[in-house]
């Protein structure tokens, strides 16, 4: 990958790893350090020079995946509710939204993101969060009830039963 | 609420077009209508992420995985010598050691022999510590060192 391809695939890229790892942490800077160490590792891997750009998101994503978990494990931390600023005119929106990922798990974040924010397949998520694609849709439907519960409500809904 | 057919396909075009193809079906599907709302809450949060979001620039990244490259053949390059450093080090005390022991149980006459033999010994191997030590440094970019200063 030569400097310019990386500028480009830097820039196309950098954000949105940033808010999904910002998401599924909960903590901002987490999410620096995290998006930070991810670029590196795929920097300085021996991957295929041919390698695709969709299949260096997916490392990317991978590898912020793991780091995500491994520094969670650490901690010993749930998701924490993001301190950023929603903008004014989606501002309940947002709230509601961020609220309910608050409590859902960090699993079922990672899923509803990678399927509905990032439109991967889910082969693709599989891949990332190291599952078998048949499995995905199961996880994702009910990630997706879970929230829809959330956001009516029901506080019950945040006792699923997806792992971490 | 009961699962629409059309809900994975009304999801897959959300945030990426508008729906007006879907806005009846929308109007008589309170399931679709709750996933959407739910759906495009969520790319909202998204994008509001993706606006606060903190990075550092292309260069900066490219410049800390130059660093990175470095770090990882310093610490081949380094290995080596070392590994070498520390065989002195066991080979000498083990040779004090056994010199000690020879000396201690010998006359008195093969005491003139033994210590300027032992003493010449422990002296080469402490200079060629000193030389790994200096190696070692000047590897790893230390100013300090004789060899990076140039003498």
């Amino acid at each position: 990958m030569s400097n310019d391809e990386f500028r480009a695939f830097y820039e196309e890229h950098a954000r949105w790893l940033w808010a999904y790892v910002a998401k599924l942490s909960g903590c901002q800077s987490t999410a620096d350090d995290i998006v930070q160490e991810a670029f590196l590792r795929m920097m300085t891997a021996n991957l295929p020079i041919n390698m695709s750009q969709e299949h260096r998101k997916h490392y990317l994503y991978k590898v912020a995946t793991n780091l995500t978990r491994r520094a969670a494990a650490r901690h010993h931390e749930d998701i924490a509710e993001l301190k950023i600023e929603a903008p004014a005119e989606h501002h309940d929106d947002i709230l509601v939204v961020r609220q309910a990922m608050g409590r859902m798990r960090r699993l079922e974040s990672g899923i509803l993101w990678l399927a509905y924010v990032e439109k991967l397949s889910h082969r693709e998520i599989g891949q990332i969060l190291g599952y078998r694609e048949n499995s995905v849709r199961p996880l994702l439907h009910r990630a997706k009830g879970k929230l829809l519960r959330l956001l009516r409500g029901d506080s019950t809904a945040a006792n699923g039963s997806l792992n971490r | 609420m009961s699962r629409c057919p059309s809900e994975e396909e009304i999801l897959a075009l959300l945030g990426a077009e508008p729906l007006p193809a879907w806005t009846d079906h929308l109007s008589g599907c309170p399931s679709c209508r709750e996933n959407v709302r739910a759906i495009s809450a969520l790319q909202l949060e998204a994008k509001a992420l993706w606006h606060a979001a903190r990075i550092p620039t292309a260069s900066e990244m490219l410049q800390k995985a130059r660093m990175r490259d470095l770090h990882q053949v310093e610490c081949r390059l380094v290995r080596p010598i070392t590994l070498m450093e520390n065989l002195c080090v066991w080979t000498s005390s083990v040779l004090a050691l056994i010199l000690t022991v020879t000396a201690s149980s010998s006359a008195p006459g093969r005491l003139i022999v033994i210590l300027p033999v032992g003493c010449t010994s422990a002296a080469v191997l402490l200079m060629w510590v000193r030389g790994c030590r200096i190696l070692t440094r000047a590897l790893r970019g230390d100013t300090s060192s004789p060899v990076a200063r140039g003498h």
